[in-house]
């Protein structure tokens, strides 16, 4: 089975939807700087108060459109929060938001690392492999986001998420807090270390037990 | 019959509509059990308020547009007791986080607003009934 | 055809003076006073933000502290939500719709004076917190659980804030119920709902939505308030948190559509009024009101897309279907300006940019409404840009546009044209500026919510651009500010139909008397009788007698 890469998932989507969004922004704003344009002060305004058949017809078309958009986006959304998860993951990791740290806990590595208001050790994963997040808050609603991944998640007091994600590229992200939890929200950073997998591997060797 | 419950009539069908959509969609998906419950109460209120109407005059089931109307109306002017209501409310807000002294306040003010609008309500509807004789004797 | 309203009279003699004016049951009073207040307190809240703008405009800024910051941040969205724009779009209905339909007097008018007044105490009541030791309320404006609980967020301060949004929202469903009562039962006779002019439509899917979405907001505050106050914890774990927001959003997305159709309606009166044409496609126009409006109360968990606790299928599907009826809104206006006889008043300037600018608003919803994209932009710049494109950009443009269009009929005198457009002008360049950027910072990937971003020095020149854009927002806000002071203080009499109007407002004095029309109505026979009774003038040709179109004047 094919990885799902939530960062893919969003380009083409977005690919999708970005075109549509300007293209029906400069339809009408075309029309209505045409319109301002050609129909400045005359005599006689049109009386022409309705054309029911071309806005019914219109209608129609904009029903095709909906429909159209949202069998992309079904699809899609499926694919990130349902068949994703039914991917086998290579590691697991389990992440707990508090205010204001992340801990990444590897329970089959024994490595665990911490990243925040105190402390800077980053999230360490291997491309191109399905990576099962449990995601867990200790007091109040945080959210994980990467950009990179373009996906974000809420960590909800009181229940266990499961996120699967697939980094395509190596490097190293930003990860951010992205629900507002308290005085040090916006100090609640951490980065993603993305590696190849000989690379993941070889570093959970050396971290075993340790540290990030 | 100036009335007119065909509008929330309307606008409670397509609710309901989606309300059925969001049912079949969600199945027995457990999370979503409130808000299948939310959009049960903001029906509920909807029919309430087509009961209500109706109650008061069963011509606003019908369709149509108002006909002339040769009844009185009295229309207030101004209320003071209104005002009181207003203040009694709020106070008892601020007062159930400030100190129950203003809860008390409050009860005490509200007591007054019932009075003071009864009398109000009263001169409004004899004024009515002034005019209706009035209207009547031309 | 003469068509003859009863002529109520009042109960009791009429209070002057300022007395008279805080305890007036007279719809236009209420409408009045209410639209006033949620002006000043929109200038309390743009204070707020100019605020935030400064500390933004550097990577690391200190202007303010981060707790100030997130008092800040709460309160901007909280006084201009809950005390500017939503109240605002109730000011107009309460004001406007009873005319437009030829009502004499609300329904339910001590009520709605209760309301309005209770509103004020809850206004009152929220900012009361800056007063308090702690400060006012600091979890941002929907203040989810656990956060705001009593052990994260503890104090008064917090504890007012959620009292005064209890009584805010008390205030507004009081008012709101009786402007519905008002559009159903005290139309004046002829007067068909499908002769109701736009704006009237819009204001009464308006009012169906504050009677059917806001008690949710008054029971998702009062729980809370329960919750922090006392013993009893309500809201509790995981479904506790779910919950919370369930019932909030299922208020918080109506809401935002309470704050869109009233303005949405203005726009379009001066639009149809500055085209010289009847509003294009009417029945679609208020089909698509009816479904825009039901689907709104339909769409509230896609602020929940990203919690993993509802069903995101149905809550897209609902959300992108909203672009069926928007896309009929913009249909009906372009049939509205072609074959117009188009005038640039600062009104129509004014109702286009509502038009031109929502729609990169709606679109940017659109974008959102798909779960995948909203995984990325939710809680992020691009969903400031997205909301503030269609409240800001959309409804306040579309507020502007009512206030020049109607503001001769409330005060008698018109608004300066000059300074109006300046007014515009400034305000188009400040809102783009501010908000465009947004869209970009967002998807380069800033959060919304923080004080300070030193970790990336590249969003420095996009939120530098967005304060200056800030700044000339306030001067065109100011600019507005002047034009009504000169306008009141040296008036130019309007008289009582200043542009050609098109509905039953623009028939009666400037302003309007207390029981609204002391001349007999004119025959209603569509959506534009002022425009109907015109157009027969013009057909009947020059010379043929208007005195046999007027309206015999009777007892």
């Amino acid at each position: 089975m094919a990885l799902i890469s939530t960062r893919q998932i969003y380009e083409r989507l977005a690919s999708v939807y970005l075109p549509i969004a300007i293209g029906v922004f400069a339809f009408f704003t075309l029309l209505i700087v045409l319109s301002v344009l050609r129909y400045r002060r005359r005599d006689q305004p049109s009386r022409r108060a309705e054309n029911n058949a071309l806005e019914g017809s219109y209608a129609a078309l904009l029903v095709c459109v909906v429909a159209f958009l949202l069998y992309l986006t079904l699809t899609d959304e499926h694919k990130v929060d349902s068949v994703a998860n039914h991917e086998r993951p290579s590691l697991v990791v389990d992440v707990t938001g508090s205010k204001w740290e992340w801990e990444f806990r590897y329970p089959a590595q024994r490595i665990v690392g911490r990243s925040g208001f105190v402390g800077d050790q980053p999230l360490v994963v291997p491309a191109d492999r399905a990576i099962r997040f449990n995601l867990a808050s200790q007091d109040v609603i945080h959210a994980i986001w990467i950009p990179q991944l373009e996906f974000k998640r809420d960590l909800i007091p009181g229940a266990v998420e499961h996120v699967t994600l697939t980094f395509t590229r190596t490097g190293t992200f930003d990860g951010q807090c992205a629900e507002y939890c308290g005085l040090h929200h916006a100090e609640m950073t951490f980065r993603v270390r993305v590696l190849p997998p000989p690379a993941f591997a070889r570093w959970a060797t050396a971290h075993r037990g340790g540290a990030t | 019959m100036r009335s007119g419950a065909i509008p929330v009539i309307a606008w409670f069908v397509l609710n309901a509509i989606l309300f059925v959509v969001h049912l079949l969609m969600t199945g027995h998906a457990q999370a979503d059990g409130l808000a299948a419950w939310l959009s049960a109460f903001a029906l509920g209120i909807l029919l309430v308020w087509v009961v209500v109407m109706a109650a008061e005059s069963r011509q606003v089931l019908h369709r149509g547009a108002p006909e002339l109307s040769r009844e009185p109306e009295a229309v207030p002017a101004a209320s003071v007791g209104a005002l009181m209501v207003a203040f009694a409310v709020v106070a008892c807000g601020f007062g159930l986080v400030f100190g129950a002294f203003l809860v008390f306040i409050a009860a005490g003010v509200f007591v007054g607003a019932i009075f003071v609008l009864a009398r109000e309500i009263r001169d409004e509807r004899r004024a009515r009934r002034a005019w209706s004789r009035e209207v009547a004797d031309r | 055809m003469t068509v003859q309203a009863s002529r109520p009279r009042p109960a009791m003699a009429r209070p002057g003076g300022w007395w008279g004016a805080v305890t007036s049951t007279d719809h236009k009073r209420i409408g009045l006073n209410l639209g006033c207040m949620s002006l000043v307190f929109f200038l309390v809240g743009g204070i707020f933000a100019l605020i935030m703008r400064s500390q933004l405009a550097s990577d690391n800024g200190h202007v303010v502290s981060d707790y100030t910051y997130a008092e800040l941040f709460t309160m901007h969205g909280s006084t201009m939500i809950y005390l500017f724009v939503a109240p605002m779009a109730i000011a107009m209905a309460m004001y406007l719709a009873p005319l437009q339909i030829g009502a004499v007097s609300l329904a339910g008018p001590r009520t709605a004076l209760t309301g309005f007044w209770i509103w004020l105490g809850g206004g009152l009541v929220m900012q009361s917190g800056w007063f308090a030791g702690d400060g006012p309320g600091r979890d941002g404006w929907f203040s989810y659980v656990p956060l705001s609980d009593s052990q994260n967020t503890p104090g008064t301060g917090q504890d007012l804030w959620t009292m005064g949004v209890t009584l805010a929202a008390i205030g507004m469903l009081l008012m709101g119920a009786c402007v519905l009562a008002t559009i159903l039962r005290r139309r004046a006779p002829g007067m068909a709902l499908l002769r109701m002019p736009i704006f009237s439509w819009t204001a009464l899917v308006t009012v169906l939505m504050v009677v059917s979405g806001f008690p949710a907001l008054i029971i998702a505050m009062g729980l809370l308030f329960i919750d922090r106050t006392t013993d009893v914890y309500i809201y509790s774990g995981f479904a506790g948190a779910i919950d919370y927001q369930d019932i909030f959003w299922f208020f918080g997305h109506p809401v935002v559509y309470v704050m869109f159709f009233p303005f949405l309606g203005a726009a379009a009166e001066a639009v149809a009024v500055c085209s010289h044409k009847r509003w294009f496609g009417y029945k679609a126009f208020v089909a698509s009101m009816l479904a825009f409006s039901a689907l709104s109360m339909a769409v509230w968990a896609h602020h929940m897309f990203t919690t993993g606790g509802v069903t995101n299928q149905y809550f897209a599907a609902t959300s992108t279907a909203l672009v069926v009826p928007a896309g009929i809104e913009y249909f009906d206006l372009v049939g509205t300006l072609i074959g117009g006889s188009l005038v640039l008043r600062t009104s129509m300037l004014f109702g286009l940019g509502f038009f031109v600018q929502f729609l990169i608003g709606g679109l940017s919803g659109i974008w959102v409404a798909s779960p995948p994209l909203d995984y990325a932009a939710n809680d992020t710049y691009f969903v400031i840009a997205h909301f503030h494109y269609t409240l800001f950009a959309g409804s306040v443009f579309g507020f502007f546009a009512g206030v020049y269009h109607w503001f001769p009929k409330v005060t008698g005198a018109r608004l300066r044209e000059g300074l109006g457009k300046v007014h515009f002008v400034l305000l188009v360049i400040g809102t783009n500026l501010t908000f465009f950027p947004m869209f970009l910072v967002g998807e380069a990937g800033m959060p919304r919510r923080i004080s300070r971003y030193p970790q990336h020095p590249g969003w420095v020149t996009d939120n530098r651009l967005e304060t200056i854009g800030a700044g000339i927002i306030a001067v065109a806000v100011l600019v507005f500010l002047v034009n009504v002071a000169v306008s009141m203080r040296r008036r130019v009499i309007a008289g009582d139909d200043p542009w050609e109007g098109h509905t039953l407002e623009w028939a009666t004095s400037s302003p309007p008397p207390p029981l609204n029309f002391t001349r007999p109505l004119p025959p209603i026979r569509s959506y534009a009788p002022l425009l109907d009774l015109r157009e027969q003038v013009a057909d009947a040709g020059p010379g043929s007698g208007g005195a046999e179109i007027s309206q015999e004047v009777s007892a």
